[in-house]
């Protein structure tokens, strides 16, 4: 088996230098110690599903051998600039292309200078590859539903599992996704909504039970009411590559809001 | 120094902005090569490129879907900006080296008239940001020598946040306060907004050997075209009233990219001209519908002044 560590993390850039004193400071601190753990578990590559990197003709997977440059958020510009250096597993970014494609997946390999990496990917990178082992990262067909994600994500991960290198596959998505429309200050930052925070609360307590079928009944009511980043399918993606397996339980190392939206770390047991 | 002379918006344009038509154009700015296509809406952005030879306006401001803000209206306000723009869809098609100028003072200026009345609006004041192609795309193809400096404005997420009612009844504010600074500034400005009309595309390439293969390219359906027809008739006949009347429902039956507001931004900027527009040209670019359309205001009157 070398689906070595899973888990869902958010991506917005609050937590890359975050404001002391806001919650950003606990949940930055906790996707570094989480990098440790993937050290500690011997994880050679890691792949990246992000709810930000979207593609509108079929699925996109990242085949540009070193990803570098100084990324600016469009919408968070004024945090500041990002460096960001990777390099991709070719290797395996060809092979989930080549079994996506097989099985019938619109699939494209990207290899462009300057093709625009994500901010979600280049958090979560930043802070949890820390060691910069290679990545890889596939895009967020938009047009899929929930299922067909996950169906997707069933022939990816039937793929890594032919191949003995240690792999982490990391989801980056908000929970609740209603923001607060202003400036706000960060330290007093929290869930826009009570009923947002009951939601995330309760898919969350669920994923720690390990009821994720019921994560995926209530998927669709739960995007609805909370503007969940394109319908939580990146759990849809997690859950099809065997992240997030029926009945084993999940750990959430964080619950915090971003900008009102819900942001938390949930380690998923491979 | 108070400025005493006043400015002037001179016209406004619909600037459609798929990338397919830079790329046809086979500009030396951008990578991909193609033996051409799109013809016809490539024919309507020349006459926008010698009217402005003719206008020589100091500034162009383009309202862009694809830089889209979750907090605010946000103006571009570096006073250069340079870089390679690819396109996060079509990255075979669109690898442009940009390098622009911006008119910080008048960015400025919009962007604090903005929050005077009301809405939340910062300048965007870094410099390693990278230009979308929406805004990259619109402004190549009225102007590709670059040298007039402009100003990009970033669309507010409020249309898919909020309803369309409440998100056009910002566009209307920003309209105004980007009419109010312009007045201030002293400046002969242009107006783009960088919109499709109809916006339900295919799915695939249609051809994806030969992206330009205009014989797989036709609308979407028949009532994306009829809709798209509607609105470019009340345009024409400078009904604006009931070109915004109309507004929601095409919005919402075509998927109408002037969701993300560049139309109603410049319609109320240029205090909803019953001047009749010129359409220049129509067509389809992966089934969507693309239009470029001229309001001179040059032609009745002399600009909307105080
Ligand atoms: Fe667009």
């Amino acid at each position: 088996m070398s689906l070595k560590f899973t888990a869902l993390v958010p991506g917005l850039p609050h937590l890359l230098h975050p404001i002391p004193g806001s919650p950003h400071v606990h949940l930055s601190a906790t996707m570094q110690k989480l990098g440790d753990v993937i050290r500690d578990q011997g994880v050679q590559r890691i792949l990246y599903y992000s709810s930000q990197w979207l593609s509108v003709l079929g699925t996109m997977v990242q085949a540009k051998e070193r990803l570098s440059g100084t990324h600016v958020d469009p919408s968070w510009h004024h945090l500041g600039s990002f460096d960001y250096d990777m390099t991709v597993d070719l290797s395996l970014s060809r092979q989930i292309a080549q079994c996506a494609t097989v099985a019938g997946y619109s699939t494209q390999l990207i290899d462009y200078e300057g093709f625009p990496v994500d901010t979600g990917t280049i958090v979560a990178n930043s802070l949890i590859n820390r060691d910069n082992v290679k990545v890889s990262m596939i895009s967020s067909w938009l047009y899929a539903n929930y299922n067909q994600i996950k169906d997707f994500a069933t022939v990816i991960g039937a793929e890594i599992a032919k191949d003995p290198t240690p792999t982490a596959v990391i989801g980056i998505s908000s929970l609740s996704g209603n923001y607060f429309p202003t400036d706000i200050d960060p330290r007093e930052d929290r869930i826009s909504a009570s009923a947002d925070d009951e939601w995330n609360r309760r898919i969350i307590a669920l994923c720690e039970q390990g009821v994720l079928s019921e994560v995926d009944r209530l998927a669709g009511d739960y995007s609805k009411q909370c503007r969940v980043d394109i319908d939580f399918k990146v759990m849809a993606f997690l859950r099809g590559i065997g992240a997030a397996e029926g009945h084993k339980r999940s750990i959430c190392h964080g619950y915090q809001p971003i900008h009102g939206t819900g942001a938390a770390i949930l380690e998923f047991r491979p | 120094m108070p400025n005493l002379k006043h400015g002037q918006i001179l016209g406004g344009w619909l600037a459609p902005h798929p990338p397919h038509l830079v790329y046809a154009e086979n500009p030396t700015q951008n990578e991909p090569r193609s033996r051409g296509g799109w013809e016809v809406l490539r024919w309507g952005y020349d006459h926008c490129r010698t009217k402005l030879k003719e206008q020589r306006p100091d500034v162009i401001l383009v309202h862009t879907p694809h830089w889209q803000t979750t907090v605010g209206h946000d103006v571009l306000a570096v006073p250069k900006l340079s870089g390679l723009s690819v396109d996060p869809i079509f990255p075979h098609l669109f690898r442009y080296r940009f390098d622009l100028q911006v008119d910080v003072e008048l960015a400025l200026g919009i962007s604090a008239e903005a929050r005077k009345l009301g809405l939340t609006s910062k300048p965007m004041t870094n410099p390693d940001f990278r230009v979308d192609y929406g805004t990259i795309t619109s402004l190549h193809m009225m102007n590709p020598n670059w040298d007039i400096p402009i100003i990009a404005l970033s669309s507010n997420n409020s249309p898919y946040f909020h309803d369309t009612k409440v998100a056009q009844d910002e566009m209307i504010k920003l309209g105004i306060a980007t009419k109010n600074a312009v007045i201030q500034s002293g400046k002969r400005v242009v107006l783009a907004a960088s919109n499709s009309l109809s916006h339900l595309h295919f799915s695939a390439e249609p051809n994806p050997e030969l992206p330009e293969d205009m014989s797989r390219e036709h609308v979407f359906s028949q009532s994306q075209y009829e809709w798209d027809v509607r609105v470019l008739n009340l345009m024409r006949s400078g009904d604006v009233h009931g070109l915004m009347s109309i507004m929601p429902q095409f919005i919402d039956e075509a998927c109408a990219e002037v969701k993300a507001g560049g139309l109603t931004w410049m319609l109320s900027a240029m205090d909803f001209p019953k001047t009749p527009a010129q359409v220049h040209a129509y067509g389809n670019v992966i089934g969507t519908g693309n239009a470029v359309v001229e309001w001179d205001l040059t032609s009745h009157k002399k600009g909307i002044t105080p």
